[in-house]
């Protein structure tokens, strides 16, 4: 035997639901404000190498994208390529000079000058210095020797802006 | 005659909801691509100006007879080791307040940075006018396996310490720059 159709079932009626989307704006109308704080024009200065922690710096200077060095605690990189080993360059004790680093600047010093004779491009002596915190001074000694024999004299050490309390 | 009832009764007044979407269309482009232009990490640097190569920088001609007067020397050199910090010149050691070891022994096993601040805010004052050549001058010098964190920290405190106003000769303008302007690398080389 048939059921009877249910009669409580049929005369219920059917709301159309609406989507809220108020409380969703409100988030998305926060997001974009912060978005908006932190937005940054320059685009990345760098490529930061694996497990590489920049040392932290009160001193606020905006940095401009030039030619970089990285340093990290296994490698050093030259326009992001590997050119020389840290055990290697801790071990060089009669030299403050890192030879592979030296020969990069050096070509690097002449495509500049050659930039500058004919085209009048300035040849600023600059370079980016991005190193790892935990490196010893006596690598980071090594590549600042190198850099002004090879011409490059002005020296931007690069760090993470830090507030005096997390530093000190 | 009578009048005929106002119609305003039976008009419904129905409820407009704002159409939402177009916003949401806005929004869904502009997040991401705001995401990928912001910088949540905020990048700086210290600045290191080393000595060009290239002979001394002396503007006197061949043809000048009189020699040039030679102004005095300071060389102030900050020196970072495992037992602190130790701020020297030409000719003294500035000793620490119990008298030997480093100027600004360790703390509680970290550095004295208020204490390194304290000390070159004093040497900058006392060397001010006193018409040494290279007063702007400090050389940072550590042991080898000193971490570059704590370099940086002390090049940190040198730039900030002090100021010095200069005049811009083309807008007249005042600016102030960090007292010690140049800083450099050294190495302890013990005999």
């Amino acid at each position: 035997m048939a059921f009877k159709p249910s009669a409580v079932k049929k005369r219920k009626n059917k709301e159309e639901g609406t989507l809220n989307m108020n409380s969703m704006m409100d988030i998305l109308t926060i997001m974009l404000l912060f978005l908006l704080m932190n937005f940054s024009t320059s685009g990345a200065l760098s490529t930061k190498a694996d497990g590489m922690t920049p040392p932290k710096i009160i001193t606020k200077n905006k940095p401009k994208k030039m030619l970089v060095i990285n340093v990290s605690t296994a490698h050093i990189f030259f326009k992001k390529e590997e050119i020389a080993d840290i055990d290697q360059v801790v071990a060089q004790k009669k030299s403050f000079i890192i030879q592979a680093l030296a020969e990069k600047l050096e070509e690097e010093k002449n495509r500049s000058e050659d930039l500058e004779s004919k085209f009048g491009i300035e040849f600023k002596r600059e370079v980016i210095v991005v190193a790892d915190g935990r490196i010893p001074f006596d690598v980071m000694l090594k590549v600042v020797v190198t850099c002004g024999r090879n011409g490059f004299s002005n020296l931007k050490m690069l760090g993470n802006l830090a507030n005096k309390q997390d530093v000190m | 005659m009578a009048f005929k009832p106002s119609e305003r009764r039976s008009i419904k007044i129905e409820s407009t909801e704002l159409d939402l979407r177009p916003i949401m269309n806005m929004m869904c482009i502009l997040i991401p691509l705001l995401l990928s232009c912001s910088q949540f990490v905020k990048s700086t640097y210290i600045e290191l100006n080393l000595p060009t190569s290239g002979g001394s920088s002396s503007s006197q001609s061949p043809d000048d007879k009189e020699p040039p007067k030679e102004k005095p020397k300071i060389g102030l050199k900050l020196v970072v080791t495992e037992k602190g910090f130790t701020i020297a010149g030409n000719s003294i050691v500035l000793s620490g307040a119990e008298g030997g070891g480093p100027t600004l022994p360790k703390i509680n096993g970290k550095y004295d940075f208020d204490g390194l601040d304290k000390k070159l805010k004093d040497i900058v004052k006392t060397i001010t006018g006193k018409g040494f050549e290279d007063e702007r001058t400090l050389i940072l010098t550590a042991e080898d396996a000193i971490e570059y964190q704590s370099i940086a920290s002390a090049m940190d405190i040198i730039t900030a310490c002090a100021t010095k106003k200069f005049t811009d000769e083309a807008t007249k303008a005042s600016i102030l720059q960090p007292w010690f302007g140049q800083i450099g690398f050294g190495k302890i080389i013990l005999n």
